[in-house]
C-alpha cells in the first residue's frame, strides 16, 4: 500500500475515534445517577451509531440546548411532566413530540440517517427496555 | 505559422468546452443546492386538524386490545399496535374517545415524529391525538379494532 494512503488511512480513523464519546462507558456511572426527584420525569438521550461521528448537533429540548448529539455518547435530562419537544438540526431540522409524567423515565434514541450534504440525527422515542439496552453501549457524556 | 495558427484554434476550442463544462458544472451544484434546501427530506407532512375543545367523562372504562392491528395514517407510515395492550380513557375530542397505553410507544411518524393517542368511536380507529400539538391526525379510513373491556 501506498505510505501515502497509509497515513491518510490511520489520519481519518483517528478523526473518527475523536469524533466519538470519550467519557465514562454507562456501567461505570450507572451507580452514581439518582432517581429523578419525584416531581420531576427523566429523558436519557443516546446515539448508538458511529456514523457521521464527526456530525454531533445540538439538541433542543423546547427550544433550550441541551447537550450535543455525540457518536457512542449519552447523557439525561430531568424536566418537569408535560409535553415537550426534542429537535435537531443538521441540514435538515427533526423534532419528536412526547409526553412525560412525574417519576417517569423514558428513552430516546438519537438515529443517524445518510444525508445529502451532512448525516441527519433524528431523535425517536423507543421502549424502556431497548433503550435499558442499548444505552449500556454509550459512554456519558453529560456534565 | 499555418501550423500554429492551427494550434490556437484547437487551444481555443478546447477553452470554449472547459468553459461551458464549467458552466454546466456549476449549474448543476446550484439547481441542487436550490432543491435541496428547499423541500428535500422535508417532504411528508403528517396531516393535523387542530382539536378545538376536549371534554371528559367519567364512566370510560378501560380495555384490551383484542389483536394486532395495522394503521394506515392519511399521511405518513403505517402503524402497528400491539394485541393484549391496555387501553386508558384520556379524554373526548369531536372525533371520538382518547385512549393511551403504556404497553408500547404509539408514534405518528412522517419527516418527524409525534408521540400519540389513538381516537376511538363506534369500535373503529378514526385517527390520533397529538397531546403537544392538540391536533387530530386521521387514519385514511376508520378501522374496526376488537375492545375487551377490563
Amino acid at each position: 500500500m501506498n505510505p501515502l494512503m497509509k497515513v491518510s488511512g490511520i489520519a481519518l480513523l483517528m478523526v473518527l475515534a475523536s469524533a466519538c464519546a470519550t467519557g465514562m462507558k454507562y456501567a461505570e456511572v450507572a451507580s452514581s445517577i439518582k432517581p429523578p426527584r419525584a416531581e420531576m420525569g427523566r429523558i436519557y438521550l443516546f446515539r448508538t451509531s458511529p456514523l457521521g461521528a464527526a456530525v454531533k448537533p445540538k439538541i433542543f429540548l423546547d427550544d433550550k440546548v441541551i447537550g450535543k448529539a455525540v457518536a457512542k455518547g449519552f447523557f439525561y435530562v430531568d424536566v418537569l411532566p408535560g409535553t415537550h419537544q426534542l429537535r435537531t438540526t443538521t441540514e435538515v431540522k427533526r423534532t419528536l413530540s412526547m409526553t412525560l409524567q412525574a417519576g417517569e423515565v423514558r428513552y430516546v434514541r438519537l438515529k443517524v440517517a445518510v444525508g445529502f450534504f451532512v448525516g441527519h440525527v433524528a431523535p425517536e422515542l423507543v421502549d424502556n427496555a431497548v433503550g435499558e439496552r442499548e444505552i449500556t453501549k454509550c459512554r456519558y457524556t453529560g456534565k | 505559422m499555418s501550423v500554429l495558427l492551427c494550434e490556437d484554434v484547437g487551444g481555443s476550442r478546447a477553452d470554449d468546452r472547459a468553459a461551458i463544462m464549467h458552466r454546466l458544472i456549476m449549474g448543476f451544484v446550484c439547481a441542487s443546492f436550490l432543491i435541496v434546501s428547499g423541500c428535500a427530506f422535508d417532504l411528508v407532512h403528517i396531516q393535523q386538524v387542530p382539536v378545538a375543545q376536549t371534554t371528559i367523562s367519567a364512566d370510560k372504562p378501560s380495555w384490551r386490545l383484542g389483536a394486532d392491528i395495522s394503521l394506515i395514517p392519511a399521511r405518513g407510515n403505517k402503524i402497528k399496535l400491539k394485541g393484549g395492550t391496555a387501553w386508558h380513557y384520556v379524554c373526548t375530542i369531536e372525533q371520538g374517545d382518547v385512549y393511551k397505553t403504556k404497553d408500547q410507544i404509539v408514534s405518528v411518524r412522517a419527516s418527524n415524529i409525534y408521540e400519540a393517542y389513538i381516537v376511538i368511536s363506534s369500535a373503529k380507529m378514526m385517527g390520533f391525538y397529538l397531546p403537544l400539538e392538540k391536533t387530530f391526525s386521521p387514519l385514511r379510513e376508520p378501522t374496526p379494532i376488537v375492545m375487551e373491556f377490563i
